[in-house]
């Protein structure tokens, strides 16, 4: 998120980004997994800038053109406009992408959720200087919105329309998307570490309660969920959740939490096709192969 | 707490999925929530990303190979931000 708050904040970087440039954001550890065409380009460049990061501009047979991995809106504007100067279109033969790797690839007739988590209370004030980088970047951190996306299935689609929860619906919510993912990349939860989950969906009204929590206690989340969930004309028209409770502890890439038990809520909306980031592969199908099961 | 045992509490737990309303009369524990639908209005209008963020302007693409196929088109160059974790979705 940092990166949002700092050069892709910046008006400049921005305007020179949609003028001249087609702009694309993946993850090394996401695109450049897949086994199949995506995967074998994205696997061209990831690395090519000296780490796993960062920006990079690159022609259409992926040979770098430029590269920085600095927040400093001064010095991503710098390297874009020398990578202008530098950069030559060139020959771009057809890839073939029609086979797909199933594992990012959305199911067919599924539907998509918008989810958004949010640390209430509890960071520490802001320390850095005002005016500085790093005083956006803490700011950042500290009132991030967590995004993430939840895949239905077409199975699990045609169960709400007909005023059901699946199991596996509730599965997926509970262990991938009940989690504190404002600071990055979050630990999911096993199901041994699923004390209770108590969810009902009932006239259209989702409700419950969970207790998650790791065996030694340094992390967990105690919430209660409420939502409305319809249906019309054989479509989900609505998919409005909110879970909120007391969140503790961290995650292996999420540190940096605040100190004890903390306010987190998450939003759970039914996503809008005409969203650009629609398409987006959940964070978690890429770090849990048992994602859709 | 074992699969076979969260299933099984999970079961107890709420007749859980009440599938139709004429369902929910199962006499099992019912699933409650201590949010109001005051609470749950107020903390998803909250929750929405807001509409003027600046790095949502850039019309990004999800798909490098999208990407790249558009640049073939325009003749641009390609921006590709790399992070650990989608970069456009997580945190």
């Amino acid at each position: 998120m940092a990166f949002r708050a700092t050069a892709f904040n910046d008006a400049k970087v921005v305007d020179l980004l949609k003028t001249h440039f087609v702009c694309v954001g993946i993850a090394h550890n996401g695109a450049g997994r897949r086994k199949d065409a995506e995967g074998d380009f994205a696997r061209k460049i990831i690395g090519k800038g000296g780490t796993l990061q960062g920006l990079h501009v690159i022609n259409t047979a992926g040979d770098l053109v430029g590269y920085v991995y600095d927040f400093r809106p001064h010095s991503v504007i710098a390297m874009l406009e020398k990578a202008l100067k530098k950069f030559k279109p060139i020959a771009a033969p057809a890839i073939d992408f029609k086979e797909k790797d199933q594992r990012f690839t959305m199911p067919q007739d599924g539907l998509v959720v918008f989810t958004v988590a949010k640390v209430l209370a509890g960071h520490d004030p802001v320390k850095a200087a005002k005016g500085t980088i790093q005083h956006h970047m803490e700011t950042a951190w500290k009132t991030s919105l967590g995004r993430e996306h939840l895949w239905i299935r077409k199975d699990e689609v045609q169960a709400l329309i007909r005023g059901e929860l699946p199991e596996s619906l509730k599965q997926r919510i509970v262990r991938y998307h009940l989690v504190d993912n404002t600071r990055g990349t979050p630990t999911g939860w096993t199901e041994t570490q699923i004390k209770k989950v108590q969810m009902k969906l009932s006239a259209g009204r989702l409700t419950g309660s969970v207790h998650l929590e790791t065996k030694d206690g340094s992390r967990g989340y105690q919430a209660d969920l409420l939502g409305f969930v319809e249906a019309k004309d054989g479509k989900v028209t609505r998919f409005d959740i909110v879970a909120s409770g007391q969140f503790w502890g961290h995650g292996t890439y999420t540190p940096g939490a605040p100190k004890g038990r903390f306010p987190l809520a998450i939003s759970f909306t039914l996503g809008e096709s005409s969203d650009s980031l629609y398409n987006l592969v959940p964070d978690a199908v890429r770090c849990y192969a048992d994602y859709l099961r | 707490m074992t699969s076979t045992r969260f299933f099984a509490a999970a079961l107890v737990g709420a007749a859980c999925i009440s599938l139709h309303p004429a369902a929910s009369v199962v006499a099992q524990e019912p699933a409650q929530s201590g949010l109001t639908v005051a609470e749950f209005e107020k903390l998803h209008m909250a929750l929405q990303p807001p509409r003027d963020e600046r790095w949502r302007t850039i019309p990004w693409h999800v798909s490098i190979l999208e990407g790249r196929a558009a640049a073939a088109k325009t003749g641009k160059p390609i921006f590709v931000w790399v992070a650990s974790g989608s970069p456009l979705g997580c945190g």
